[in-house]
């Protein structure tokens, strides 16, 4: 007796790429997308979704949460300084208080919460995707283009593949360090790219979070981004402004959405 | 050797160990000048209807490459919204982001009304705000403590971090951020004592002496005096700051006799 159903290679091929094509198909046209699967990229995707916006993440790896899985040094427990362990709280996470005001869990605990959180509230994700540009539309952001991220990786005379365009009303660049959307306006020179400056913990936390915001129209800085954006310090491995900022980058995002006209709001 | 005739000091209310009126009493006794003790520069001078205005000009001079000269920096919406929140609240203290000493002090110059723009009013005002100036020696820029001129800045973070912490804290600082560990405290515990820290409480003796080396830049030309027995010693170093500010806190033979003339003259 058999434990598993009865179910041919077709079925299962064919479960996947409905289910793949489905999210492409329904998600070609978002309220947000959010560029980077790392802790501000996703902490912005659970929050939008939970306010019903149609929110589309973007990851260039196979694997979500960025540098969320990782406190620092390759070792995996991430702390954040208070007030950020309220959003432990709010996600129940497990820590522990390691110093007045810092807290400290094991980096899959923490990140795998994230992940679930995010993906309960409804956020998709198009993982092994790469940026590759912004659509630019009317003098605002007006959604990305993207393609595999294997097609990058290889020659480009053996993989002439053109990218595909994904459209949205608000496009966040939570991609860390690369700042990848933000770059791309400075190509343009659209906006001003300043790069980061030396390490200083215990101030860039609140200048992040304080910086967190629209840097064009339709494109909203969010974490590592906006560290790059405002030539601010770098902040270390600890992760309370990320979360911050993903939080705050919502608001804005959600309050933008709500301005434009026409907002779809499932 | 210029004859002024009121002196004006601006408090800090970030700094909260810092007793501007004890500073005042300072420096009446000892130059017998008479000396008033004003709000927080911004405070006291800029008007609701300047606030843009004046925080675009601060966010122009922000520096982004300490090895590079002055550039001025295009302001962006969101780079101006938080200097607002700087200016209309002094209470605060942000630091991360460095701005040019000698730009900085062309606005403030600019806030002081002609009745007293002159050299009869000496405006010693303060700034949390991390100034630095670039030096043609080493082709870089400097955090400072204090930016002699008209006004007088004196930079109450600067006085933290310009002059340079006991060589150990900077190999242990490394050696902790190498391990991931990125609680900045445990350091500093370490060497307590032998560094000005922000809110130290031996901080208005050493305000003291930078603003006596701000006088005596009117006075004589000249701010500062090699000899480490001196008030006006440009300390390059905490220990060097804290024996001449602190544990001796007197002006040298030849400096007391400057003041002494300078006295008969006014």
């Amino acid at each position: 007796m058999p434990i598993f159903a009865k179910v041919g290679e077709k079925e299962i091929t064919r479960a996947i790429a409905d289910m793949f094509h489905e999210t492409l198909i329904d998600y070609a046209d978002a309220d947000v997308i959010i560029i980077g699967a790392g802790p501000s990229g996703l902490m912005a995707g659970k929050e939008l979704a939970s306010m019903k916006f149609k929110t589309l993440i973007v990851e260039q790896n196979n694997y979500i949460g960025g540098g969320f899985w990782v406190g620092g040094y390759m070792m995996n427990p991430v702390t954040v300084r208070a007030p950020a362990q309220k959003i432990f709280d709010e996600l129940k996470i497990q820590y522990k208080q390691v110093a007045d005001g810092l807290y400290a869990t094991p980096g899959p605990n923490a990140c795998s919460k994230l992940i679930s959180a995010a993906c309960d509230a409804g956020v998709k994700f198009l993982n092994l995707t790469k940026f590759d540009d912004l659509v630019l539309r009317d003098k605002r952001v007006a959604g990305v283009v993207v393609n595999w991220m294997p097609v990058s990786a290889l020659p480009r005379n053996i993989t002439c593949v053109d990218p595909v365009a994904l459209e949205a009303k608000i496009v966040i660049d939570a991609s860390g360090h690369d700042s990848v959307a933000v770059k791309r306006l400075m190509d343009r020179g659209l906006v001003k790219f300043a790069g980061m400056n030396p390490m200083w913990v215990e101030q860039s936390e609140d200048l992040v979070v304080e910086h967190t915001g629209e840097v064009f129209p339709g494109l909203i800085a969010a974490g590592m981004s906006v560290t790059e954006t405002f030539g601010l310090p770098r902040m270390g491995p600890t992760f309370g402004a990320m979360l911050l900022s993903g939080k705050r980058a919502a608001e804005i995002a959600a309050m933008k959405l709500k301005e434009i006209a026409h907002v779809k709001v499932r | 050797m210029i004859k002024f005739r009121q002196v004006h000091l601006y408090s800090e209310p970030s700094s909260s160990t810092l007793d501007i009126d004890e500073v005042a009493s300072y420096v009446k006794n000892m130059l017998g000048c008479d000396v008033d003790v004003r709000e927080e520069f911004f405070t006291y001078f800029l008007t609701p209807d300047k606030i843009d205005y004046i925080a675009n000009k601060i966010v122009a001079t922000k520096v982004f490459d300490p090895r590079k000269p002055f550039t001025k920096h295009e302001p962006t919406p969101i780079e101006i919204e938080f200097e607002k929140k700087v200016l209309t609240n002094p209470m605060k203290r942000y630091l991360g982001i460095l701005y040019d000493g000698f730009e900085l002090q062309t606005i403030f110059d600019e806030l002081i009304p002609s009745e007293e723009n002159n050299l009869e009013h000496i405006h010693i005002a303060f700034t949390n705000r991390l100034v630095c100036t670039h030096s043609e020696n080493d082709s870089r820029y400097h955090y400072r403590a204090i930016i002699c001129g008209y006004p007088t800045l004196i930079c109450t973070s600067g006085i933290v971090e310009a002059p340079a912490k006991p060589k150990e804290f900077y190999f242990l600082q490394q050696y902790y951020a190498s391990m991931g560990n990125m609680n900045l405290d445990e350091v500093k515990k370490k060497f307590e004592g032998r560094f000005i820290d922000y809110d130290d409480s031996r901080l208005t003796e050493v305000v003291k002496g930078y603003v006596t080396q701000g006088l005596f830049y009117y006075i004589t030309g000249e701010p500062f005096c090699t000899k480490k027995q001196c008030r006006l010693l440009n300390a390059h170093w905490q220990e060097d700051l804290i024996e001449s500010q602190v544990n001796n806190g007197n002006l040298c033979q030849d400096h007391l006799k400057i003041l002494n003339d300078f006295k008969t003259i006014i």
